[in-house]
């Protein structure tokens, strides 16, 4: 008995130092593959750019089944990262799952602001963009109602134009990792404090805020976060698939876009320092966003490891919703893990798409 | 994502690295958390545009010496070109709503799926 422990323990042992060996090797080999090859493609599901203005760019997917639902899906991107996130690669994309799950895709992006698109504030995002697309949405489908679907400050400007446009057609919100509670978003909240952090000396200096800026301030929340990705890097190099999929995701990460300035200046001011979405004392365009005027169903799904949004800062948005038909959901993940990659095509995706069906007839 | 086996001999090396940057991660947010880092953080951006404010002004003097349009000269047209947009997108919007696009109504698939029907309904009905 204890010889066969034994040599069932000696043969694991040698089948892991096998492995460890035939993967020295295959990182070796298909390190160099790393280097020499270029950036990986991202955003290749078919579709059609239907309306462009400035910084907003509005897709139209094309639709991959037969019959679909009749409530089309607008989702908002948040303003700091592109929508490829949404299409990062054919067996990992949100896109592509909602389209064959039987939904009319269309996605909000942005393109980094001109330097004449500083005067862009939250009324310009939350607002007149969503209104217009809206508008595109409506026409192109002919259909009525929209289910508005965003992901972080997409999620917060989804918010806005639903707290705010009570009389608008919007048959569900949809919300990932939104944050509310602006305190609560503690390392921003703490260097962009008002005695240290003169957003208007900075704005009306530069305009636009930096995409290094911003990138400085995220990498900041995980330190270490760069050194972990080129350790999972090395460690999972041996795997094509593993090394193809970091490399989107990383390209992604590196891919911020500037800020319009005074969106910017709006975003620390209101939002900051008032705290203002979570007071409901928001005034964007001369309506007040107050969460309790959003009635139609809603479901918000965090992240359970989120170092970006904490739950502290997302758990209102179902808290304060005067909906009926309200839904939260805590799944395991980060920030981005949660809408891509492997663990959110388990997890997430199937969840909405379970949620959203059954509203989107 | 790739799956590692039992008895994995880098295991061990993992779990190390991951609790040493953990451990880093929770000494730089001390660090960053404290007022004195906000400061010199503020101080340093508000440094930075006063640089790069400083530095735009000198290149717009050497273009105009040089009889060339600057950047703000650039950013005024976009800025004429952009409310000629926002102009359009009204009128636009108005024309939408006094004469509906032809072609509004979806050419695509039927508008009539229904969602499947839930694993527990399934096995009710079963």
């Amino acid at each position: 008995m204890a010889s066969a422990t034994q040599q069932s323990g000696g043969g694991a042992s040698g089948t892991a130092i096998r492995t460890l060996v035939e993967r020295t090797i295959q990182r070796n080999i298909k390190g160099v593959e790393y280097f020499a090859s270029a950036a990986p493609p991202v955003g290749l599901t078919p579709k059609e750019t239907i309306y462009r203005r400035g910084t907003l760019s509005l897709y139209h997917y094309k639709p991959l089944v037969d019959e679909i639902y009749r409530v089309p899906i607008l989702m908002v991107m948040a303003t700091t990262n592109r929508g490829y996130v949404f299409d990062i690669a054919e067996d990992h994309s949100f896109v592509r799952f909602l389209l064959n799950a039987g939904y009319d895709v269309f996605v909000m992006d942005w393109n980094a602001p001109r330097p004449e698109e500083k005067v862009l504030d939250l009324d310009s995002y939350a607002n007149a963009f969503i209104d217009e697309c809206l508008r595109e949405v409506r026409q192109t489908t002919g259909e009525e109602e929209v289910s508005l679907v965003g992901y972080c400050m997409g999620g917060v400007l989804s918010t806005i134009y639903t707290a705010s446009h009570p009389e608008a057609p919007i048959k569900n919100l949809v919300c990932f990792t939104t944050p509310i509670d602006f305190s609560q978003m503690a390392l921003f909240s703490h260097m962009s404090q008002e005695q240290y952090f003169d957003v208007d000396r900075l704005v009306d200096s530069v305009g636009n805020a930096s995409p290094d800026l911003l990138l400085a301030s995220f990498d900041m929340l995980r330190p270490s976060g760069r050194i972990a990705a080129q350790r999972t890097l090395w460690d999972n190099m041996w795997n094509s698939d593993a090394v193809e999929f970091q490399r989107k995701m990383e390209r992604w990460s590196n891919d911020m876009l500037p800020l319009a300035g005074e969106y910017f200046r709006d975003t620390v001011k209101k939002l900051m320092w008032k705290n203002q979405l979570f007071d409901g004392t928001l005034e964007v365009g001369g309506r007040i966003a107050d969460i309790g005027n959003i009635t139609v169903p809603l479901f918000h799904a965090v992240a359970l490891h989120d170092h970006i949004v904490p739950y502290e800062a997302s758990k209102h948005l179902v808290a304060l919703a005067g909906s009926e038909d309200k839904t939260e959901i805590v799944l395991k993940g980060g920030h981005i893990s949660l809408i891509a990659g492997p663990n959110a095509a388990r997890r997430l995706w199937p969840t909405l798409d379970e949620w959203l069906g059954e509203r989107s007839v | 994502m790739a799956e590692n086996s039992p008895n994995d001999p880098m295991d061990s090396l993992r779990k190390a690295m991951s609790d040493l940057e953990s451990r880093f991660d929770e000494m730089s947010k001390a660090i960053f958390g404290t007022d004195a880092f906000a400061r010199t953080t503020g101080a340093a951006t508000e440094l930075g545009a006063k640089v790069q404010k400083g530095m735009a002004d000198q290149m717009s003097k050497n273009l105009e010496f040089f009889n060339m349009p600057s950047r703000t000269d650039i950013t005024a047209i976009g800025e004429r070109l952009m409310a000629m947009d926002e102009r359009l997108v009204r009128i636009e919007a108005s024309l939408a709503r006094l004469a509906p696009r032809e072609d509004s109504a979806s050419s695509g698939p039927p508008r009539t799926r229904k969602p499947r029907a839930k694993k527990s309904a399934k096995k009710k009905a079963d």
